[in-house]
């Protein structure tokens, strides 16, 4: 199912949330809309979902304007970022939710709703805790729960606030991992909203990325790093060095795409080493240069050769690799 | 360093010996006044009931115009409270779930029968329904009496006991936020639904505790049904009106039989009142936990 955003604006009192966003989403995609917090990326989930309306604009699924359509009619999986469980429902109950609340008509037998929770428990791997409380569970068990709840009723669009966002960093990157293996698996259009760069990097086939209410860039996650249309995503998705050639002109260039020696060579420039931080595979060593007060950072790998023996207010000589961009 | 950590244990010595007699001397205060002004007096309505022997309390709870009272009482509670509970829960998911103009003014004005005395509660009805009220001379031509009457009696009730299950409600389902309710909807439920699956269920302890407080104040609301009664026996009479007159005409025993009656509805409430906190609190801990 593929959806069509058209013209959205949005207003909370004076504040515009949202400004004139067009955006389409593929059937199938996985898509991750990427800011600081306050751009707009979770009104415009909340848009799609039907919690919220837009004051102009329109939505559509699969080309079928779902504009006046309520929150229950538009068959939308919806996850939210503090889970939302049903507290005093066991795990059970509360992926058995969606079925059991389906018009007589509809509504399966308890026998095929008991054999599709079962499903959906094993889907998630967490079948084992179908008699628990939401609050016996950890966050990890119960966004994956949260998840297998919303996946229940055979939605047509998955729509994920911020779902890692609670959660500690190692869950966080397995649960990602996951998240997008499940995709691959259920091949079912989703859109999830985070503010974490290196997430949308590793889950989304493309990336929206948003600022104040509008749409910066809209590309797959190489795309948006290779070649951001403008300083504010170059910013946005990795640590940036700003060197200045004058005090008017300055180039931008990320940590790793830096050159370093301990010889002064041709186009090398002094520094002096502030501090070293082995972060694992790479070392992370901050420079200053006289010419600005801004520090540079780079990132070589642990055993270069300009570390050997390197130790804070020695000098090294540092080149940018690569210049993404040159702005005023 | 040295003389600090050698000091110390000492002045923590000496604050907890103060402690101790500090706290044993509180204790000590608050069982005292506890004694004095609560223990005592329930132990004097009791022997003063008893005075005469057992036979005497019944005869005197079992008399017409005493079980009229207790009925009448009933009626109040009975018609009062489910009112509330219907009007509390709307209020507070008026106030909880929804941003409006003028919330804060319909928050103050839930309070207003809590700062009002209900004399005064008592007299609006009275100003409204009486023959020389507002409505008395339509009233007066359909044949309907509220003042004096039944009617008066409950309304007066309900708007003294209003705030309880609102105030109540509130800041439990503020704290509860909307999220649960928009999960339901996006599974597909509809507003029943939602509310009797959802809302209900997290707030039934809150709701419970809410009903307790109304009913107790419902039987025990003297003023305002003291002005729109008229204390006609065995008609218009509640059990704290009927306390009154008996005792107003030195039927001493009589009088404090009907009201140890009273007293026993009351304990009972207050361990309903207990049980239900209790509950409360525990799921209030296991939310922290979260």
């Amino acid at each position: 199912m593929s959806i069509q955003i058209s013209k959205v604006n949005k207003h909370f009192g004076a504040f515009q949330a949202l400004n004139n966003i067009d955006l389409n989403i593929q059937s199938g995609e996985l898509v991750a809309l990427l800011g600081p917090s306050g751009c707009g990326k979770t009104t415009l989930l909340r848009i799609i979902a039907g919690l919220e309306t837009p004051d102009t604009g329109r939505i559509a699924f699969h080309g079928e304007d779902v504009s006046n359509r309520e929150v229950r009619e538009r068959n939308v999986g919806f996850v939210f970022q503090h889970y939302a469980l049903f507290r005093h429902m066991t795990v059970f109950n509360n992926v058995a939710f969606g079925l059991r609340m389906k018009p007589k008509n509809e509504r399966p037998s308890e026998k095929i709703i008991a054999e599709k929770v079962h499903d959906l428990l094993n889907l998630v791997q967490l079948d084992w805790l179908a008699d628990r409380y939401p609050e016996q569970l950890s966050g990890g068990q119960r966004q994956r729960i949260a998840l297998a709840r919303a996946l229940a009723v055979e939605p047509k669009v998955l729509l994920l606030d911020e779902p890692f966002g609670a959660l500690d960093a190692k869950v966080r990157k397995e649960l990602r991992r996951w998240l997008a293996r499940l995709h691959e698996e259920v091949h079912l259009t989703s859109v999830f909203v985070t503010h974490d760069q290196e997430e949308a990097m590793e889950v989304a086939d493309r990336i929206v990325v948003m600022n104040k209410g509008v749409i910066e860039q809209i590309g797959a996650p190489a795309e948006v790093y290779e070649n951001p249309a403008s300083d504010f995503v170059y910013h946005f998705l990795g640590d940036s060095n700003r060197l200045y050639l004058d005090p008017e002109n300055h180039i931008l260039f990320r940590p790793h795409e830096v050159a370093l020696t301990r010889q002064a060579e041709a186009d090398y420039q002094a520094a002096e080493v502030r501090d070293i931080r082995p972060l694992g595979a790479i070392t992370r060593i901050t420079l200053k240069v006289n010419s600005q007060d801004e520090p540079i950072e780079a990132e070589v790998i642990k055993d270069h050769a300009s570390l050997n023996g390197l130790t804070r207010g020695q000098i090294l000589y540092f080149k940018p690799k690569a210049v993404t961009t040159a702005h005023q | 360093m040295t003389s600090t950590t050698l000091a110390n244990p000492s002045a923590a010595r000496v604050a907890q010996r103060g402690n101790v007699w500090g706290r044993r001397f509180l204790i000590a205060a608050a069982w005292l006044i506890f004694t004095l002004f609560l223990l005592l007096p329930l132990y004097v309505v009791v022997n003063e009931a008893l005075k005469q022997g057992l036979g005497t309390f019944f005869t005197s709870i079992l008399e017409p115009d005493a079980l009229s009272a207790l009925k009448l009482t009933l009626i109040a509670v009975g018609i009062s409270v489910p009112l509330n509970v219907v009007f509390g829960v709307a209020a507070a998911w008026c106030v909880s779930k929804y941003d409006f103009k003028g919330k804060s003014l319909l928050v103050t004005l839930i309070d207003l029968p809590f700062s009002v005395s209900p004399v005064i509660a008592g007299l609006i009805y009275v100003l409204m329904f009486g023959a020389q009220g507002w409505f008395g001379p339509w009233l007066q031509d359909h044949d309907i009496q509220i003042v004096f009457a039944v009617p008066g009696i409950v309304l007066a009730t309900i708007f003294v006991t209003v705030p309880f299950v609102a105030r109540e409600l509130i800041p439990l389902m503020q704290e509860q936020g909307t999220q649960e309710e928009e999960a339901a909807r996006l599974l597909g439920a509809n507003g029943w639904q939602m509310f009797w699956h959802v809302t209900l269920p997290n707030i039934k302890w809150g709701l419970i505790y809410g009903v307790v407080l109304c009913t107790a104040r419902a039987m025990g609301e003297f003023g305002a049904v003291s002005v729109v009664s008229g204390h006609i026996r065995g008609m218009t009479n509640t059990l704290p009106l009927h306390v009154e007159i008996l005792y107003n005409e030195y039927n001493h025993v009589a009088a404090f039989s009907v009201a140890s009656l009273l007293l026993a509805l009351a304990i009972f409430i207050l361990l309903l009142k207990q049980w239900s906190e209790s509950r409360i609190n525990r799921l209030k801990a296991s939310a922290a936990e979260e």
